[in-house]
């Protein structure tokens, strides 16, 4: 569900001075994405592939950040989708969207309560 | 003698419309030792670039709005804005993003997610690379 590697790196940039940065990125990752999240079932409930396209790239971008590798395949796909205009399929993957991103979150929360003040 | 040292940090304007990345790259370059400066879509990116003549810009290509490869072309048709070194933030699969970059004037190109180091350790390079240099991706 989530590239330990990519967590790995921000706490290495803690461990050298940049206090909290795990806690910061992974909920302001989560509050944002969880709005970009409502916007691609709002696109592709409305049939909107220029916006679907949009908001698929922007939660694609820092999800590969944060390593939720599934959440931002899914982003691929659906980004795809919207910039070809072909939305067959979309309702699907959008629904798989969201079932990774739940199981991300919950392995992002674990990660962020790892973290010692 | 040598050469002019100057004992200021390297401003790096970083524009992209996610925070988070906004956030993670701010945080790795500043341990890195640049003085960075952040904008979130084209029309700031602009006005960070006439303000503060950073000495090199992390540009994502897909922004809201005014996307990054129009933004590009612009900062390029500032005074100044020529010489620039720009890392562009584009997907490395897509063949034509990758031209389309270099056609606007980006210097280099990195996929997302980038490698925190390696990033710090790539603008430096530009930097120190000579500006208006295109280099090819890889």
């Amino acid at each position: 569900v989530l590239d330990a590697a990519a967590v790995g790196e921000l706490r290495a940039l803690e461990a050298q001075g940049a206090t909290g940065l795990v806690t910061k990125a992974i909920d302001l990752y989560l509050k944002d994405a969880t709005r970009h999240l409502e916007a691609i079932q709002t696109a592709v409930a409305a049939g909107d592939a220029g916006a679907l396209r949009e908001r698929a790239h922007s939660l694609k971008g820092a999800s590969a950040n944060l390593g939720a590798r599934d959440v931002a395949q899914l982003c691929k796909e659906l980004e795809q989708m919207g910039a070809s205009k072909v939305l067959d399929g979309a309702n699907a993957a959008a629904a798989r969207l969201s079932g990774a991103f739940a199981e991300a979150r919950t392995a992002l929360l674990r990660e962020r309560d790892k973290e010692t003040p | 003698m040598t050469s002019d040292t100057k004992p200021r940090h390297p401003i790096a304007l970083i524009v992209d419309d996610e925070a988070t990345i906004r956030l993670i790259a701010a945080q790795a370059l500043q341990i890195a030792g640049f003085q960075v400066e952040e904008a979130e879509d084209g029309p700031a990116a602009l006005a960070a670039v006439g303000r503060l003549r950073p000495d090199v810009i992390l540009l994502d290509a897909r922004l809201p709005g005014m996307d990054g490869f129009r933004v590009c072309k612009a900062i390029r048709a500032l005074p100044g804005g020529e010489t620039i070194p720009i890392l562009m933030v584009t997907g490395m699969d897509d063949d034509k993003l990758r031209e389309w970059a270099k056609e606007v004037g980006a210097t280099d190109i990195i996929g997302k997610p980038f490698n925190l180091v390696a990033l710090s350790q790539r603008l430096r390079t530009l930097i120190q690379g000579g500006a208006g240099e295109e280099r090819s991706a890889c």
